[in-house]
């Protein structure tokens, strides 16, 4: 009887206690800081051009685009699809589909599945088979076809050549189970918007390169998650790969960066992969992270982000606990809760005349959308120059930012119940 | 008067549950069963796949059960229906879904697919990742019938 009373006083003590914790994060609201007034960054507008849709090219969502001022092409990922637009008139010019076809790129390439003894079908050395070896392997090539759905996922400007990396799925054998592997492959376009030439990446188990962004000068870099944990930051702690450096030819050079000891803290790979930005500022690369308030270079942190009206350190330690009580109410993560715990998203970044911007999201109740873009002004060493905030409108929402490097034009693309705009804001 | 019918019309629509919608939509009658699958376009392949696997085990042991099936997409333009139909070679019913669809019929906020009877009542709900238990749930449902 006494086990059975100090049991059930337990439990409901715990109990309490959790729901007295998730209480806590339900009702977390994150502390003002004091801010500096900065010089504002100069921004007019200068125009806004509709971008053509038509029945075959509907523009749902903007995952990534790139501009070329000096040949006036706008390009854009929709799906599967790489679109290119006139960047004056907003006009369609071309389409790229990620055809199933491109599996055989991969097949053909004489990369392999890696091995990694902790899972069954990948112990041994099997090669990626082709379209034309589907009969032969046991493979439906219709059924495959309902599987594969090859797609574009990033894009850039990298010197007036437009780069776009696909996410290209391929079956391989491993244990006599079939499974499908997806593998990213950089497209190069001529300017001609052809595909000009491709390189198709060299994974490894502790560097699954999945394209969310890249940069390219002597080398490649790209969000490159991985499974196991390593040595990070110069041997201070152990952690999981986020990037990693290829040479041109898409091998595997090194993984150059990590999950920082907050990403960890928010449940480490348990909560899904975090994954980086790339910039080049004056010649070095830098990487920013969503929720990390800091800038960081090759296995390195380079500066803190200054003059930022909130922090992320309590999301951080909350996360876990909330995403616990959503699976226990089998309810999805409220946005307003995630906002609360993360009132600062470091959404995307920009390079201009060797200055870093990063474009911030700030989550603020008392803004009227409940909140507005921040866009600073860094030196390549981590002095804050100057900022702006821009304001979001209900009716036509910013759904991407771009810079058009040409024509010093940031560039907002914005989606509102009839139509797509890209709207020009001269930056000086 | 074609005004005040107009604006009578459409306040009779603005008060429609969405259940209401979807009966309309579909042209549900008494005696049939509603599935609804609950889509993104551009969504991984298994969150088309695994609802589609339920709909196919429920057709094929579903002899004298008569349903219709559903997609609420969350899309927030009309046209961009067309996406998901071209995507996924769709030919059957389909609606926007403004986000709030799940709670407005009275599913779980994570659920993948329910199917509702032709008063709305939900008769299975079925959870993404929950492969045996969701099999389990459609050949109960079957068998219930």
């Amino acid at each position: 009887m006494k086990i059975i009373l100090i049991t059930f006083v337990t439990l409901t003590l715990i109990s309490s206690n959790c729901t007295m914790k998730t209480q806590h994060i339900l009702e977390y609201k994150p502390e003002k800081l004091q801010t500096q007034n900065l010089n504002k960054i100069n921004i007019e507008p200068k125009g806004i051009i509709e971008i053509e849709e038509d029945e075959n090219n509907i523009i749902q969502q903007i995952t990534s685009v790139a501009i070329i001022g000096e040949s006036n092409t706008l390009a854009l990922i929709n799906g599967k699809d790489l679109l290119f637009y006139d960047n004056t008139t907003g006009k369609f010019i071309k389409k790229i589909e990620a055809t199933f076809e491109m599996t055989d790129l991969v097949a053909k390439s004489g990369r392999k599945p890696y091995i990694d003894s902790n899972y069954e079908r990948r112990k041994v050395e099997v090669p990626y088979i082709s379209t034309t070896n589907y009969t032969q392997n046991g493979i439906d090539g219709e059924i495959a076809q309902q599987f594969i759905k090859n797609f574009f996922m990033s894009l850039k400007n990298i010197n007036n050549t437009f780069y776009s990396f696909g996410t290209i799925y391929c079956y391989y054998i491993g244990s006599s189970e079939k499974s499908i592997d997806n593998i990213p492959v950089l497209f190069v376009l001529n300017d001609e918007l052809n595909i000009e030439s491709y390189v198709v990446m060299d994974l490894n188990k502790n560097s699954h390169a999945i394209a969310y962004d890249f940069y390219i000068n002597n080398y490649i870099y790209l969000s490159a998650p991985g499974m196991y944990k390593v040595p990070a930051f110069g041997g201070e702690f152990d952690s999981y790969p986020t990037a990693a450096k290829y040479d041109l030819e898409g091998n595997f050079i090194k993984s150059v960066s990590h999950m920082t000891n907050n990403y960890l803290l928010k449940g480490g790979l348990k909560n899904g992969w975090v994954y980086p930005r790339f910039i080049e500022v004056n010649n070095h690369i830098m990487i920013v992270y969503p929720e990390e308030l800091a800038v960081f270079g090759e296995n390195k942190k380079l500066f803190d982000l200054q003059n930022l009206p909130f922090k992320n350190d309590s999301g951080f330690v909350y996360y876990q606990d909330y995403l616990r009580y959503c699976r226990s109410k089998e309810m999805r993560p409220d946005i307003d809760v995630i906002a609360r715990l993360f009132p600062i998203k470091i959404i995307d970044a920009f390079e201009n005349e060797n200055k870093f911007y990063p474009i911030i999201l700030v989550w603020d109740k008392n803004k009227p959308m409940g909140f507005y873009y921040l866009i600073q002004e860094y030196t390549s060493d981590g002095k804050l120059l100057r900022e702006v905030a821009l304001d979001d409108e209900p009716e036509n929402q910013i759904r991407q930012f771009a810079f058009n490097k040409y024509d010093k034009e940031l560039v907002l693309f914005k989606k509102s119940k009839t139509s797509w705009t890209a709207e020009k804001w001269s930056l000086r | 008067m074609k005004m005040a019918i107009l604006v009578i019309a459409m306040l009779v629509f603005a008060n429609q549950t969405l259940f209401e919608q979807l009966k309309e939509k579909c042209e549900l009658s008494k005696n049939e069963y509603l599935i609804v699958i609950f889509q993104t376009p551009g969504n991984c392949v298994k969150c088309f796949i695994e609802p589609m696997d339920l709909v196919e085990l429920i057709k094929k042991n579903s002899l004298g059960i008569n349903y219709k099936l559903m997609a609420l997409v969350s899309v927030e333009r009309e046209i961009e229906l067309k996406v998901f139909q071209k995507e996924n070679d769709w030919k059957h019913y389909m609606l926007v879904d403004d986000g709030n669809a799940r709670k407005d019929l009275g599913a779980k906020g994570i659920a993948m697919m329910i199917i509702l009877d032709s008063r709305g009542k939900i008769m299975a709900e079925f959870l993404p990742n929950q492969y045996d238990k969701n099999i389990e749930k459609a050949k109960k449902f079957v068998k219930s019938r």
